[in-house]
Parts: structure tokens; C-alpha cells; sequence
């Protein structure tokens, strides 16, 4: 029975890898539209990893020292990307920071414009992306011993400085998990992503567009450029094989 | 064991009564509606549209979509389906031909005519070349030697569309057909001689049945009424 869903979950990579075509895999990696979609993929997945450490840090440790009933409903709302489908996402953020949006229309009014550009791109990962940084941490700094930082201000540290000197420390390999996970996340992401941003080479046509967009051009360059995808999340998963399951223990415990 | 029971739910298809899936490039969507029931009366079966981009049919047949009947927005799309051999009986149904939809917006008001979309005030969005109002689209702006900067690519017209009606962006090019389902937006029209126009083809899908009792019906005053009345011509 195990042997379903396994053979379910391995056979489509496995064929992804047996069709690459590696006689012009050099070629299909060089096209412009191949390695304008790396460097932008690259790039935006990195500033909104970035973006999810920075603001998902202060968020994960309100949500870990909380424990009222606005705790649990900001914890639900950061969950939500988690589970919407990501094209309703894109929508949301439409509705939000699009040029007719409620947040929108005050930014079109100063000149920022977000849809339809590489900002708008960072802006769909991030919103896709921050909850799996968040989620890592505060179940990190729920497992963690209060007592240490409560010590060290006992002893004169401030807050902040107990934070960084003392959790920090502690939560770093969970930090580092999460942003890993977030940016995987935030590499992959597609349907937020085309609703929100659109497709354009160079601009907004991340790596996922890409190879939908080739799919139709040319199906042989989509293989090529979805194995990158798959290098990379066999990259992610070897590199946390240790993170991954504790993440997720320490997630169900708390 | 869910998986075990989705392959066992898939398998019970056959015995329903007889089901015609036909897969229509979107410009289809809004007719979709009176031609099923036409087909539906006409042959008592039980017809089914789904809709995307006519470049993605060839893929989709070739990996065993389950459509009797395809519907292309051009005929370059059909041929490559013809020359690969997942098709037959190709029959051109309708012609369609690209118009301007403009927003209202500060810049959407503005637009007269297809050159000003060349304006940099101006935010468009066109279909991706991979889709045939893409192919259409460069097209007609390569026949007029106009460069437009636009702000993105859309896998389909009706995506293409839908940044237009939100207002996202101040202007789109599209189907004449897509133009008339959103009265919302005005229509600037693109002078006949840069135009360019597709003719949109139906065609069994080799070994299907009743595929050819679906093609006939399309090709019925009918049929042809109810596409005249959503904006496309006789082919």
C-alpha cells in the first residue's frame, strides 16, 4: 500500500530526469529566455527570503510570546497563504496593491507602481513565502527555555540585547531552516506570481512562468528548465534532511 | 488508499452516458454556453467545454487530453496539430480579428488608435506569443513597424483581458469578440488594412467518436448564428 503513493510521488521526477534532453541542454540553459528567467528567479527569491527573516523574526517571536486571542488570530491570518491557493493570493494582492487597490491607488498616487513589475514579484514570494519563515521560528522559540533570556535580564541585559545574545543563538538552526524553506517557496512560486506581476522576460518571468510559458513553444526547453527546479529542491531537501523533521516535530508538539 | 480510490473513480467514466469534451481556445468562453446546448439538443449528448490557450491543445492531446473535438483561435495552431497526426476533418469555423480594449483610466481615455500604444504613458499588456492573439498581436505590430513596451505577456487573450477590466492595466490587444463580452471597456478599433485576422478551425481528435457529428453541427446556421451574434465572422 505504501508503494502507491511512493511510486506516485517518484515516478513523474523520475521522468522528468529520463526526458531531459541532454544533447542541447546547454542551448536550452543559454537561451535568453533561460537565463533571464534564472537571474530574475534568483534574485527575487533571494530579496524575499530576505524580507521574511527581516520581518518574519519580530513576527515569529510576538506570535511564540503571545498568547491571547489576537495571537491566534494573527497566527491564522499568517497561515492563510499557507493553505489558499496561490492565485487567489495574486487576487488578494491585486485587490490590495493593485493601481486600483485600497493600499494601491495611495502608491499609484506617489508613483509606486507594483503590479506588473519585479517589486510586485518579491511582493507575490514574499506573501507566499513568509508564513513557512514564521512558522519554523515561533515553534522554535515556543520549545525554547524562556528562563535563559529572562536570566540575562535579570542580570542587566536589555530585552533586545537578551534577544540577540541569548535566543538568537539558540533558534539559529530553526532561522536557517526557515529561510531555506521560504525561499524554496518563493522560487517555486506561480500563480500569485502571474496573477499579480504577469509574464514578462526579464522583468516578471520568473523560472515557474518560464517553463509554463515554453511549454507551448517549445516543450523539450520546459523539461530542462523544470529538472533546474527539481536540482534545486533535491538541493533544499539533502541540505535539511536533519532541520526538516525537527521543524515539523517541534511544530506538532506545540 | 485515496490514491487507490481516485484510480477506481477515474476508471468508472466509460460507463455514463456518451460525454463530448471539446477543448476551445478561450476566446470561446462566453459562446460556449449556447453552443453546448445546441450540441446538446442536436445529439443528445453530454457536452462539455474547457478553455485555454490553443498553443497548450497540441501538448494536451498528444498526453491524452479526453477531447473528441478541438477548437483553435488560428489556423498555424491547427496545422501543427494536423502535422503531428492528433488531428483530422479540419474544418474553419469562424474568423475573429484584434481590436484595442482601453480602461478608464487617465491614459486608457486617451487612446485613438493602435499607435498610441506605443506611447510610454501608456501601461498594455498582449497576449504571449505562444498563444495565437500573441502571434496575431506581433503580427500587426510588426506589419506597422511599431514598438510596444508592454508591461507583460498573458498566457491567454482572456487573461490578457481580465488586467484590462481590473484596471490594472490602461489598455490591451484582443479578439473582436472579447472586446464585445466586455461591454465595460471601450473598443478602438484597428484600421482594416493592419489588422490582422485569424480564422479559427475545428477538428476531430484522431479515433474519438462522435467527434464528426460534433464538427457537422458547427458548421449548421445555428451554430453560425450564434457565433455571428458574439462577433465573429463567417469564415
Amino acid at each position: 500500500m505504501a508503494a502507491v503513493p511512493a511510486l506516485l510521488l517518484g515516478v513523474p521526477l523520475c521522468a522528468l530526469l529520463w526526458r531531459l534532453p541532454w544533447s542541447n541542454l546547454g542551448a536550452a540553459l543559454s537561451s535568453d529566455a533561460a537565463t533571464s528567467a534564472l537571474a530574475l528567479s534568483l534574485v527575487t527569491s533571494l530579496i524575499a527570503t530576505a524580507l521574511c527573516v527581516v520581518f518574519g523574526l519580530p513576527l515569529a517571536w510576538a506570535l511564540a510570546s503571545g498568547r491571547g486571542t489576537t495571537t491566534r488570530v494573527v497566527r491564522a491570518l499568517c497561515l492563510l497563504p499557507i493553505v489558499l491557493p496561490p492565485v487567489v493570493g495574486g487576487v488578494a494582492l491585486l485587490l490590495a496593491f493593485g493601481r486600483q487597490g485600497i493600499v494601491g491607488q495611495w502608491l499609484a498616487d506617489v508613483g509606486v507602481q507594483l503590479p506588473f513589475t519585479t517589486a510586485g514579484v518579491v511582493l507575490a514570494q514574499t506573501f507566499v513565502a513568509l508564513p513557512f519563515f514564521v512558522l519554523s521560528v515561533e515553534a522554535a522559540l515556543r520549545q525554547l527555555d524562556v528562563e535563559y533570556a529572562d536570566v540575562a535580564i535579570v542580570h542587566g541585559a536589555s530585552p533586545f540585547r537578551a534577544f540577540v545574545s541569548v535566543t538568537l543563538p539558540s533558534v539559529g538552526p530553526a532561522v536557517l531552516a526557515g529561510a531555506v524553506l521560504a525561499w524554496a517557496r518563493a522560487l517555486g512560486e506561480f500563480g500569485a506570481t502571474v496573477t499579480f506581476a504577469g509574464s514578462l522576460e526579464g522583468r516578471t518571468q520568473t523560472l515557474p512562468l518560464a517553463v509554463y510559458d515554453l511549454l507551448e513553444r517549445d516543450p523539450a526547453d520546459a523539461v530542462v528548465l523544470s529538472a533546474v527546479l527539481v536540482v534545486v529542491a533535491v538541493a533544499v531537501l539533502v541540505g535539511l534532511r536533519d532541520r526538516w523533521f525537527g521543524v515539523f516535530r517541534s511544530d506538532v508538539s506545540s | 488508499m485515496l490514491v487507490a480510490g481516485m484510480f477506481i473513480a477515474g476508471g468508472c467514466g466509460g460507463a455514463e452516458s456518451a460525454r463530448v469534451d471539446i477543448l476551445a481556445a478561450s476566446s470561446y468562453t462566453d459562446v460556449a454556453e449556447p453552443l453546448e446546448a445546441l450540441l446538446e439538443e442536436e445529439l443528445g449528448l453530454d457536452v462539455e467545454f474547457s478553455f485555454g490557450s490553443s498553443g497548450s491543445f497540441l501538448e494536451q492531446i498528444r498526453q491524452g487530453a479526453p477531447a473528441a473535438v478541438v477548437i483553435t483561435a488560428d489556423s498555424a495552431t491547427m496545422q501543427r496539430m494536423s502535422d503531428a497526426g492528433l488531428v483530422d476533418s479540419v474544418v474553419s469555423i469562424a474568423t475573429n480579428e484584434l481590436v484595442i480594449v482601453a480602461a478608464d483610466t487617465a491614459a486608457g481615455r486617451g487612446i485613438e488608435s493602435v499607435t498610441d500604444l506605443g506611447s510610454s504613458d501608456v501601461l498594455v499588456v498582449l497576449c504571449a506569443s505562444s498563444a495565437p492573439c500573441g502571434a496575431a498581436t506581433d503580427a500587426l505590430l510588426g506589419g506597422i513597424d511599431l514598438d510596444v513596451d508592454a508591461a507583460s505577456r498573458e498566457p491567454n487573450v482572456r487573461a490578457t483581458l481580465t488586467k484590462v477590466r481590473l484596471g490594472e492595466a490602461d489598455a490591451a490587444i484582443v479578439y473582436r469578440t472579447d472586446a464585445l463580452a466586455s461591454p465595460e471597456l471601450r473598443a478602438v478599433p484597428i484600421a482594416r488594412v493592419d489588422n490582422v485576422q485569424v480564422i479559427s478551425q475545428a477538428a476531430a481528435v484522431v479515433g474519438r467518436e462522435d467527434a464528426a457529428r460534433v464538427l457537422e453541427v458547427f458548421t449548421e446556421p445555428a451554430a453560425m448564428a450564434i457565433l455571428a451574434k458574439a462577433g465573429f465572422g463567417s469564415p
